[in-house]
């Protein structure tokens, strides 16, 4: 019913979107570190926006996928599509006009909450009740903001199953205004000048639809989790959190937040990039170009320009400095739909991932196969290196053409 | 008179045992408190300083921060799948 080839990736603007929704792959190293550094400010009430932000971008993709379907199609496509995305597996049979109750064993975020963190006090898996809360409203054709649904268990607080519950009734969770159409900047763009960027680029191009969810609805890769976000709704998390935060302390705030959102991409980038260029698919495809550590750079980014991302070139590189730049990046595209203009660079993400990608090819053994295997080896290399600093100089959301980060010792 | 501890040892031993931006970690966590004794310096500012002088309440959300962060972190965890 669903099937994640009919959506043709955009290899002019280097995104896919289905159902006009962007959609970007997120590693459950980011999904669970962007999580944990918004819960860390406990004085905000953020489980509004962490579910309302799920529930509104599933929302728009489901009624426009479930478009003429009777109730038992949309059941099934509802958690086909969540299944596909790599969150693991729902059942919607319990779940009637009068709302109901989801019970799972199955969810890539409570899974990998407790394989990095250990045990939660709280339920974790916010994107599954707003997903519900979604596909509810979408099934029985509910306003969304006549919904209620909450998570009462989480295998990340040791229980055995996910439990779920969606209701009509007021709603207990974040609405937001329409958004508004994506607008790609046609801007020249500065190509990455590297010999064998096509070839790389299109041995891979096509390939994220190998990227779907296995018979438990998870997409191991590379390593890691991957999961393919709705891009509106992981961004969403950024600005609310950042908003939130520039609510409690101004400026301050922003760069504070900023610090942890820019450190969520760098584990991103050091994990999922690591597992790249030590899987058996860079072996074999680009370990045959690569002569330095500076080719090492260049073909992962002809690699992940086929990932949904946007296009990632470099200004300059050498091992002290580095200027990248990223042509229609996912989060300045996602903050314009929604948000619009920004007086500060919105694409943390994006930054801290160049970060570790630096970090990884300069301060890591990783070119000679060496890879770090534990999260106390990741915080022990972080404390030993010497850290690169990164400098966000160019945001699409502050009117600028692309987005461009420095990234120096 | 508000009593004042020097709350730098507990974010060394913090950047000792925990992540990269712990510090950062520990000061959105007591930011309201930071705020509401007028310190609100850069987590960058802070860990230069040789001494960061906090109120007595101040000190004691900082460390059960920087304690519960440590903590909770899980030194056996693999992080590949």
């Amino acid at each position: 019913m669903f099937d994640i080839s009919r959506y043709p990736y955009d290899t002019e603007h280097h995104c896919l979107f289905i159902a006009d929704e962007a959609m970007i792959f997120h590693c459950h190293h980011y999904l669970t570190n962007l999580l944990r550094t918004i819960l860390d400010a406990d004085y905000i009430d953020s489980r509004p926006f962490l579910i309302g932000s799920a529930a509104h971008a599933v929302h728009r993709q489901l009624s426009k996928l479930c478009e003429g379907m009777d109730t038992a199609e949309s059941k099934r496509m509802a958690e086909e599509v969540y299944k596909t995305l790599g969150c693991g597996l729902i059942d919607l049979s319990n779940i009637s006009e009068r709302g109901g109750t989801v019970t799972t064993t199955k969810s890539v975020m409570s899974k990998t909450w407790k394989q990095k963190y250990g045990l939660s006090t709280k339920p974790v898996d916010y994107y599954t009740t707003g997903y519900l809360a979604a596909a509810y409203s979408v099934i029985y054709k509910r306003p969304l903001d006549e919904v209620n649904a909450e998570q009462s268990t989480c295998m990340a607080c040791g229980a055995e199953a996910n439990t779920h519950r969606v209701s009509p009734g007021d709603s207990n969770f974040k609405h937001y205004p329409a958004k508004s159409e994506t607008r790609f900047c046609e801007a020249p763009r500065l190509k990455l000048n590297w010999e064998h960027e096509a070839t790389i680029t299109n041995a891979f191009l096509g390939s994220h639809v190998n990227f779907v969810g296995n018979e438990e609805g998870m997409i191991p890769a590379f390593g890691v989790h991957i999961v393919r976000n709705q891009s509106d709704y992981v961004n969403r998390l950024q600005f609310e959190f950042v908003n939130e935060m520039t609510k409690v302390a101004g400026d301050y705030g922003v760069t504070l937040a900023g610090e942890l959102l820019m450190e969520a991409g760098h584990a991103c980038g050091f994990f999922t990039y690591g597992g790249i260029m030590t899987s058996p698919e860079w072996n074999e495809h680009v370990r045959p170009y690569l002569d330095t550590k500076e080719d090492w750079i260049y073909g992962l980014l002809a690699l992940v320009n086929t990932m949904g991302w946007g296009y990632h070139t470099v200004v300059e590189l050498a091992p002290d400095r580095a200027i990248f730049r990223n042509y229609n990046d996912f989060e300045d595209l996602s903050h314009m739909r929604m948000y619009g203009h920004s007086d500060y660079p919105v694409h943390w993400a994006n930054s801290g991932g160049f970060t570790g990608l630096m970090q990884l090819v300069y301060n890591t053994d990783l070119v000679n196969g060496e890879r770090i295997e534990t999260e106390e080896g990741f915080r022990k290399m972080r404390r030993s290196t010497q850290g690169y600093k990164t400098r966000m100089t160019k945001s699409i959301a502050c009117g600028d053409d692309y987005l461009e980060v420095e990234i120096f010792l | 008179m508000v009593q004042l501890k020097d709350v730098t040892p507990i974010l060394t031993w913090a950047k000792q045992h925990g992540d990269a931006k712990i510090v950062q970690r520990i000061v959105v966590r007591a930011l309201p408190q930071l705020q509401a004794a007028g310190l609100l310096v850069s987590p960058a500012e802070i860990e230069a300083k040789d001494q960061f002088l906090v109120p007595v309440q101040v000190f004691e959300q900082m460390r059960l921060a920087a304690e519960a962060f440590v903590h909770n972190d899980h030194p056996e965890a693999s992080c590949h799948v």
